[in-house]
């Protein structure tokens, strides 16, 4: 086991020294996280952001509210209507994505606010955006209602006491616009990074080192075994930079920290299996570098990385097969929801891909010459 | 540590690389594994230091095993590759200690160790360079450091002067004499024939994996069966016949003051070879001993020049 950590340790200083590392996994897609940000972002933002219909009508104290919360979050693409059924026909016509109503037969002492879908797959993105701003406006009313509460003099009738949304047709676990760019960037470099950094074995192997690794009283699964430790040293520390920077510098919310060591965690088990299966697989570290930029570029297309994948169709089939999308969904439920079962089943669903090319790693075995 | 290889084979697809190579070197002893490039001794050293499986045939180093207890085994080897086999980006000292402690020395000892490398190879005051910023020369002494650092008792060098300059090469081989000298049993590749003669007790020839010839250098030149030649410059021209009657001389060739005598031994018969030419009032002026090496042994053994290579 020492002499596992003393490998990986050296395999770490020259990293550091060569610096291109450091480039490649923390400062790239720090800029690209910006640049997504900055341009694709808003446009992300355009197809996101619901065009809703509320329905507010006359003496509602809570729907009001709701509507000037939402308007306060920059939310402009509302229209207000007094009419449920009206607003129902606007959804189901096409004309908006999504209505908030109260529900009709909600319970005396609760409010059910109804997040109402269009049937339409191209809508459901904006659908589950909409459930995502209720659920917040909805919490921030609930917390006005409770310090009004404290202020109201005796015998005042005060509105029901809790504020329950009830979804329909959209999940409503939908990550917004520079979250989603981060994740989706930083799962993408993270792997991309973890490559070039397995491949080093194939520059070991033409200049002798890991031959000479091999002639040390060690077993021949050493090299490999230090190399996997490097390059999940390189990555766990680049995801959590990546992380605290998407949050400091551009805004990002990832949800509970737990979820996030959770979800982080899985990406490493991820990035450092397909490194260390394509590493193994390739036959130079050229080989190695195509392997991994084709790999990974595939996944990030089919994964929603750089485009919003339909949540219905052929497409949102193929996206499961990739790690990356269960990373931006896993984020999602922990930003929207919180941390809980569904994060770790998303945790699991990204850790998958890196066990599976672990096993093939494992199973690849090369006989090394010293020369 | 004794080293004993018996009937070792290896092959590439269709290409016998090692066939049927046996070998034997004792405790201290050097032994020289001579021939062209492509003859099979990159491919012996592999398996004989554990990096290649053979596909038939015996490795013991001392009691150990070395295809069922190879990481036993090269604890006690130390293994020098051809090519230069150090990380660029680490220093001198952190390649040697990245080493060592791969080998299990830990503290103190392993600082002393890594020291007295450093300064047995020339390299002290380079001791916190990174080893990309070396001369070729000095890399090749790090290669070497990296090798002996754990002090095996076996040290396998594979070719470690190639490429190297006079006054790098000349480094290396005092520090490798100095290494034998105490003791360390030496298994050294190489295609420069002065290399082996100046190292080596005894020599393996190996031709296209095969072991064609093995001994010390005189043996194999007895088997040559060429005598030694001394190339004389006189004062004064001498009878020469009465140089031919002299004790171990073959033949004498002289035109004028200048001549060659062929001889056994040249170097026992000289002093009597030289009281011959005094006894006629003539006074040597220069002598030289011209042996037959090692390169007119293979030349003899396989129709052509060690260094042609190609085999």
């Amino acid at each position: 086991m020492t002499a596992l950590f003393v490998v990986a340790f050296a395999d770490l200083r020259r990293f550091v020294r060569s610096r291109s590392v450091l480039v490649f996994a923390v400062l790239a897609p720090l800029a690209i996280m910006g640049a997504f940000a900055a341009t694709i972002g808003s446009a992300f933002g355009s197809i996101g952001v619901p065009d809703l219909v509320v329905v507010e009508q006359d003496g509602d104290p809570l729907l009001g509210p709701l509507v000037d919360g939402l308007r306060d979050e920059g939310f402009e693409v509302l229209t207000v209507v007094d009419d449920p059924d009206l607003a129902r026909t606007l959804v189901e016509d096409g004309t908006h994505d999504a209505a908030l109503l109260r529900a009709p037969d909600a319970a005396s002492d609760e409010i059910e606010l109804l997040v109402l879908g269009n049937t339409d797959s191209s809508a459901e993105l904006s659908v589950g955006v909409a459930e995502v701003l209720a659920r917040r406006a909805a919490a921030a009313i609930a917390t006005a209602q409770a310090l009004d509460a404290l202020d109201a003099p005796a015998g005042t009738t005060l509105p029901a006491s809790s504020f329950v949304v009830v979804e329909e047709q959209a999940p409503a676990r939908v990550l917004l616009d520079e979250t989603y760019f981060a994740v989706g960037t930083a799962g993408f470099f993270l792997c991309m990074a973890a490559v070039s950094v397995a491949a080093t074995m194939h520059e070991d192997r033409a200049n002798g080192t890991l031959g000479r690794l091999l002639m040390a009283p060690v077993g021949r699964e050493l090299p490999v075994l230090a190399k996997a430790v490097a390059c999940g040293v390189v990555v766990a520390l680049a995801f959590t930079t990546l992380h605290l920077g998407s949050v400091v510098f551009l805004g990002a919310d990832w949800g509970p920290i737990a979820g996030v060591a959770l979800l982080g965690g899985a990406l490493v088990i991820t990035a450092v299996g397909q490194a260390m299966a394509i590493t193994t697989v390739a036959v130079s570290q050229h080989a190695a570098g195509a392997i991994g930029t084709a790999l990974n570029t595939a996944w990030a297309v089919f994964g929603g990385v750089f485009l919003v994948i339909p949540r219905t169709g052929f497409l949102n089939t193929l996206s499961r097969f990739s790690p990356f999308r269960w990373l931006l969904d896993g984020v999602g439920v922990n930003a929207g929801v919180g941390f809980g079962a569904e994060v770790v089943v998303h945790a699991g669903g990204v850790a998958s891909f890196g066990l599976v090319a672990a096993a093939v790693a494992a199973s690849r075995r090369r006989e090394v010459r010293a020369g | 540590m004794t080293l004993v290889v018996s009937r070792l084979r290896r092959s590439f697809g269709d290409r016998v690389a090692v066939d049927d190579l046996s070998l034997r070197i004792d405790d201290g002893e050097r032994y020289g594994l001579l021939g062209p490039n492509g003859a099979g001794k990159t491919t012996a050293i592999s398996m004989i230091c554990g990096l290649l499986r053979p596909d038939a045939g015996r490795i013991m180093v001392g009691d150990r095993e070395v295809t069922t207890d190879a990481v036993e085994a090269r604890r006690e080897i130390g293994f020098v590759p051809q090519e230069i086999a150090v990380y660029g980006d680490l220093t001198a000292a952190e390649n040697l200690r990245l080493f060592g402690r791969l080998h299990g020395s830990r503290g103190a000892e392993l600082d002393r160790r890594v020291a007295e490398t450093l300064e047995l190879l020339g390299l002290a005051g380079r001791a916190h360079d990174r080893a990309e910023t070396f001369s070729g020369g000095m890399q090749r002494r790090l290669n070497i450091g990296i090798g002996l650092l754990h002090r095996p008792s076996l040290l396998v060098l594979d070719e470690p002067t190639v490429g190297v300059d006079p006054q790098s090469r000349n480094a290396i081989l005092d520090a490798v004499e100095r290494l034998a000298a105490d003791g360390m049993s030496l298994l050294y590749t190489t295609h420069y024939m002065e290399e082996a003669e100046r190292l080596c007790d005894r020599v393996g020839i190996l031709d296209e994996g095969v072991m064609i010839a093995e001994g010390s250098r005189r043996e194999l030149v007895a088997e040559l069966g060429q005598l030694d030649r001394l190339r004389l410059s006189l004062d004064r021209p001498v009878d020469e016949e009465v140089i031919r009657s002299a004790p171990g001389v073959a033949d004498a060739v002289f035109d004028g003051v200048n001549g060659e005598v062929s001889v056994d031994d040249a170097r026992h018969r000289l002093t009597a070879l030289l009281a011959a030419i005094a006894d006629q009032g003539a006074a040597v002026r220069s002598v030289e001993v011209i042996e037959p090496d090692l390169e007119a042994v293979f030349l003899h053994l396989t129709g052509r020049a060690l260094r042609d290579g190609g085999a």
